[in-house]
């Protein structure tokens, strides 16, 4: 999934250009988390590259704005679990049709790692949860949560 | 044009991953290793990512050769990471069905490393 373009170029300082980048990548986060409840490989994917270039920006931003730290390290928890699963899901994917029992472990571990993502996503919303501060500092993210991921 | 504080902050951002980048690359080069290849892919990934956050802010330069490294550093971490989440799962009944396969991911690896190492060594320098 592309990037979306970000427009700097009228932003008034730097605080602004970060919250510009922080806005668009959190709302790019936002659009592709309903995968967390269909589970549909190519979208969960699409959903980790995203949440990995928030993390990334986030990283940057936190020596000005430490307010996004606690954001940053869940979704780097986030990004891993989704990680566990996109690898679990390339295996099943180029896995012989003999190996039935690996297989079924294999698929176990993906539910597993698709029901760890859930939960640290849900979590993330509570008050004074890890993402209090990125939703403070970019406006965005209220309502989400159990209603979204709650599956 | 963005104002010149911005400017000058994206580009410190972009150098301070340009550093980074470079620096994993040197390691790589000296002696690879499954470490150094997450190094590696990891600076080059956020080198890319601070310039689609803030390409309108830094000069352009030309990723091309930086997403070639990237798609390479996938392939062998790849074959690395399922190889090892195959040998985790396998049921020992299933052992000499899976051989095959894990011999296959152990070439596409080997591969995908040497590659790295002749894309690295003609990417120069990825940022003025």
């Amino acid at each position: 999934m592309k990037a979306r373009q970000i427009d700097l170029s009228d932003a008034c300082g730097v605080d602004d250009a970060m919250r510009r980048v922080a806005i668009v990548r959190f709302a790019e986060v936002l659009t592709l988390v309903p995968a967390l409840r269909h589970g549909r490989s190519k979208d969960l994917h699409n959903l980790r590259i995203a949440c990995k270039r928030l993390r990334y920006a986030l990283e940057r931003f936190t020596p000005r704005e430490p307010s996004l730290l606690e954001a940053a390290s869940r979704l780097s928890q986030l990004q891993d679990a989704l990680g566990d699963l996109h690898d679990r899901d390339l295996l099943l994917a180029g896995m012989p049709k003999d190996l039935h029992v690996t297989a079924q472990r294999v698929r176990m571990q993906r539910e597993d790692a698709l029901a760890r993502a859930r939960a640290l996503w849900r979590d993330a919303f509570a008050p004074y949860g890890p993402f209090e501060g990125l939703m403070r500092f970019t406006g965005l993210g209220y309502g989400f949560g159990d209603g979204v991921a709650g599956a | 044009m963005p104002d010149d504080r911005i400017a000058e902050w994206a580009l410190g951002l972009v150098k301070h991953d340009v550093r980074a980048f470079k620096r994993a690359r040197a390691r790589f080069l000296r002696q690879p290793s499954a470490k150094r290849l997450h190094d590696l892919r990891t600076t080059a990934r956020r080198l890319r990512c601070v310039h689609e956050d803030l390409e309108g802010a830094v000069s352009p330069f030309s990723l091309k050769r930086l997403r070639h490294v990237i798609e390479l550093t996938g392939d062998a971490r790849d074959a690395a990471i399922l190889r090892e989440t195959l040998r985790d799962a396998l049921d020992v009944r299933e052992r000499r069905a899976a051989r095959h396969l894990l011999r296959a991911l152990r070439r596409r690896e080997r591969i995908a490393l040497k590659r790295i190492a002749v894309a690295l060594n003609g990417l120069g320098s990825p940022h003025p």
